[in-house]
């Protein structure tokens, strides 16, 4: 019975290409940048599709200006609870005029779909909804149940996202989240970095630059305590073994898609740093300066260490200080688990060629699902220019991810 | 026939029975607002032409470019013979918060022997004393032998392009064959020289990938290694020239206040200050470049081309042979460049034998009962343009205290005592006429 069904929505996706693709040009033309993270507008669209499907649907907006939308399917038979994830809003789009393709003109051209966020993750909530709007024609035969999150303020942390709908409403909790944020459709990933941002400041007195020996320059302190941070890279890591040997075991194929030496810095800690600033004249012994440090944690070292160190070395110096803007320790899935499984053997069955488990690029809403032990599968489409200009997906991957997200979906819940 | 022992004698005790008049005046100059930026002097130079008119005085004025102007006022006629230049700024430092000052920066106050204001040590004191011996030459019609000139200039604390730099190469009338500026070291020293100045903006670039991809080497770590490179300068000893190693010596050992102990090492040692250091936008953006604007000071002996092979040898051997240097890279033509950040001199210095050395030093040595030093100093003053086209300079001033920051001020008796060294040191270099 079930083979009957995925063949008929594989074919359906199929047959409904172009309605999937419009619905993905649709979304990236409605703005929804954060910052500001103001999502009304994608939101009331969203809703009215989900109307149009005669879906059901429930809105939580702990901060009005940034709703997330709930939907929920309750197959026939009772069973195991499928939780779908994706974020609504975008990075900033930056400069229009540094894009070929207007940001937000969800322009379709030679197969691909360019826009703000069409890869980051508009491509992906396409794949989620129609994921859900195919699973909801077959409620009857359904086993389990489907919740459909969709959410705001991802990419500014998630507090008002998906952290406060994992806390606040007991629906959205499940056996498994699915979510399409852009992984290549080559990769699935099963664990996440963890990371410390870093506020620094460093504070020196001030005195004419001929005069050197009457100052304490705040730049010459802060540029010390950089290179004391930068050594964090050296310390010991023990890593989890079966993660180890995932993460080697892709180390071809990640290097090849993420340039050389990618694999390392998956494995290892990795500190940036993304912005400095500091006095006021060059002829001036310089007072103040304030710098921004971004810390990357692999699997097996969580923030508490890290810390640890980051305040014995600020220690060192007078004038020294520091704030902590956001701290999360890595995770992952256990990649035995049965999603995986599942996600691989679909996805390679549909797709042709290997497909293999990998770490993910930076954060994304799965860690508020995996702090509820919720085991978190991400598969998307490829990414391409990323938060620059002309951002775009290709239509191969979004029909692609829509087909594995469905068939996968149905699978687990069968099996449940 | 009129004697130069007698005339200084008169110029002295006018000096004295003045004093109120003088420190009025100078009290008058402290309260314009000078402040550079934006270095408007416009005001002041109308007040000082006012006043010099008043004493029929020629008066000129020269404002290259708007709102720096500067004055020019002179004794004699072009072609007399020997010439000598008073210099001395009207700009300064800005002010600070007013409110953390006890005595106001543009009030002038006159109290327990001091005039308090921003500027006064830095460098209205010296100017306007050097504007007053003028004055008083004039007035008391001393029949000078050569031309005297005085230029109270504009933008001095950013470069002097169009302040002494511009009328040096504008209007050679005012250029004398020695040079005198009041700027502060002290009554007991004697200025002869001054550091150098070598400076550069280095630059790092890098691909703005996500934080969370980058290896590590973003451009501002990449920057703080070649900042940390550049160290080993300060170990790099001067080769001092034979005849300045008596001075250097001997400054060696003064230190009468705050801002020599602990420098001693800059006279034979270059010193450096990392004063701006931007970069990046974003925490988890990899930054596309980052800048640093570095002010190495170059003491005698130490030529700026010894100090080019030197940065880019620390430099390659750390590592950091991709970091850009200004104005080495000629196609960088993202930003403008600030003229005065890529100023590179060698330290310039007079030589001690030289007539108007030896005379302002007798000067101050009969005026304060003792004998000064001889001085390179460690900032750099305008006297650096005349000394650079051969013009021997001196530099003798008042003791600055907290110049530059709050309650400056000097002494009204080193203030005075500068008027008459400088009065009796023109006489002396420019001689009496004989057919009086």
């Amino acid at each position: 019975m079930i083979m009957n069904i995925r063949e008929e929505i594989l074919n359906k996706i199929d047959r409904d290409r172009n309605q999937i693709v419009s619905l993905c040009s649709d979304l990236v033309r409605v703005p929804s940048e954060n910052p500001p993270g103001d999502t009304r507008a994608i939101c009331q669209f969203i809703s009215k599709f989900l109307e149009s499907r005669g879906l059901s649907y429930q809105i939580y907006a702990p901060q009005k200006k940034m709703p997330n939308i709930v939907a929920y399917l309750k197959g026939k038979k009772s069973g195991r609870r499928m939780i779908f994830n994706g974020h609504m809003d975008v990075y900033p789009a930056g400069d229009p005029r540094r894009w070929k393709h207007h940001p937000f003109g969800g322009e379709v051209e030679e197969g691909k779909i360019f826009g703000r966020g069409s890869s980051d993750m508009k491509g992906g909530i396409t794949a989620s909804i129609m994921a859900f709007a195919y699973l909801s024609q077959y409620q009857e035969e359904l086993k389990g149940e489907v919740v459909l999150t969709l959410v705001s303020d991802e990419e500014t942390g998630g507090e008002w996202g998906s952290q406060w709908l994992v806390e606040n409403v007991p629906l959205v909790t499940g056996n498994v989240m699915l979510n399409g944020e852009p992984t290549s459709c080559e990769l699935i990933s099963f664990a996440e970095k963890g990371r410390v941002w870093l506020e620094t400041e460093a504070n020196g007195l001030g005195a004419h630059g001929a005069y050197t020996h009457m100052g304490d320059n705040a730049i010459q302190k802060m540029i010390y305590f950089l290179k004391d941070l930068e050594e964090l890279k050296t310390l010991n890591i023990i890593s989890p073994t079966d993660v180890a040997r995932i993460l080697e075991e892709g180390r071809e194929v990640v290097d090849a898609m993420k340039g050389k030496g990618a694999t390392d810095v998956l494995m290892g800690i990795t500190v940036n740093f993304g912005k400095i600033s500091g006095g006021t004249k060059i002829n001036m012994v310089a007072e103040h300066c304030r710098a921004e440090v971004d810390i990357r944690l692999p699997q097996g070292v969580s923030t508490h260490p890290i810390l640890q160190e980051v305040n014995e070395r600020a220690s060192r110096y007078k004038g020294i200080t520091y704030k902590i803007l956001h701290e999360n320790d890595p995770f992952f899935t256990p990649p035995d688990h049965e999603i995986f499984t599942l996600l691989k053997r679909n996805a390679e069955a549909i797709r042709g060629g290997p497909v293999l488990l990998s770490s993910g690029i930076g954060g994304t809403d799965a860690k508020h699902f995996r702090s509820k032990n919720i085991p978190c599968a991400i598969y998307g489409p490829r990414s391409h220019s990323m938060g620059g200009p002309d951002e775009h997906i290709t239509v191969d991957d979004l029909i692609l991810t829509t087909k594995i997200h469905t068939v996968t979906s149905l699978d687990y819940l069968e099996q449940g | 026939m009129l004697e130069v022992k007698e005339v200084k004698r008169r110029i002295i005790s006018e000096v004295d029975k003045r004093r109120d008049e003088w420190v009025a005046l100078l009290s008058k100059v402290v309260q314009f607002n000078t402040d550079n930026p934006p270095s408007d002097t416009r005001d002041l130079v109308s007040f000082l032409s006012l006043y010099l008119k008043d004493k029929d005085l020629p008066v000129l004025h020269f404002m290259p470019l708007e709102p720096f102007s500067n004055l020019v006022t002179y004794i004699g006629s072009e072609g007399q013979t020997p010439h000598l230049t008073l210099n001395g700024h009207l700009d300064q430092f800005p002010a600070d918060d007013p409110k953390l000052w006890t005595y106001p920066p543009y009030a002038g106050i006159v109290k327990d022997g001091k005039i308090y204001g921003r500027g006064v040590s830095d460098m209205k004191g010296g100017t306007t004393a050097s504007l007053i011996a003028l004055v008083l030459l004039h007035e008391l019609k001393i029949p000078l032998r050569g031309r005297l000139s005085f230029m109270a200039v504009s933008e001095e604390e950013t470069g002097g392009r169009y302040g002494t730099q511009w009328i040096l190469e504008h209007h050679p009338e005012f250029v004398g064959d020695a040079c005198l500026n009041g700027e502060p070291y002290a009554p007991d020293v004697i200025g002869i020289g001054e550091r150098g100045a070598y400076r550069m903006i280095l630059r790092t670039e890098g691909e703005p990938m996500h934080g969370s991809l980058s290896a590590g080497d973003d451009a501002i770590i990449r920057m703080a290694q070649a900042l940390l490179a550049l160290r080993p300068l300060l170990k790099e000893k001067a080769e001092i020239p034979p005849e300045l190693e008596e001075v250097i010596e001997k400054e060696k050992k003064y230190t009468r206040s705050p801002q020599d102990v602990g420098r001693q090492w800059m006279l034979e040692y270059p010193s450096y200050n990392v004063g701006v250091i931007r970069g990046g936008t974003k925490i988890n953006v990899a930054p596309r470049y980052c800048e640093a604007e570095v002010d190495i000071r170059l003491p005698v002996g130490f030529k700026k081309e010894r100090m080019q092979e030197l940065v880019y040898r620390l430099l390659t051997e750390a590592g950091c042979s991709d970091v850009m240097m200004f104005p080495s890279l000629l196609n960088y033509v993202e930003e403008e460049v600030d003229a005065q950040n890529i100023r590179m001199q060698d330290a310039t210095w007079t030589p001690t034998h030289e007539r108007i050395v030896q005379i302002v030093k007798q000067n101050a040595t009969d005026l304060i009962q003792k004998e000064p030093l001889y001085f390179v100093g460690m900032g750099a003053t305008d006297g650096r343009f005349f000394r650079m086209k051969g013009i021997p300079t001196v530099i003798y001033g008042p003791r600055p205290v907290n110049m530059g920051g709050i309650d400056e001020h000097i002494f009204v008796d080193e203030f005075i005592t500068v008027i008459k060294v400088h009065a009796c040191s023109i006489v002396d270099y420019l001689g009496l006429r004989t057919d009086t």
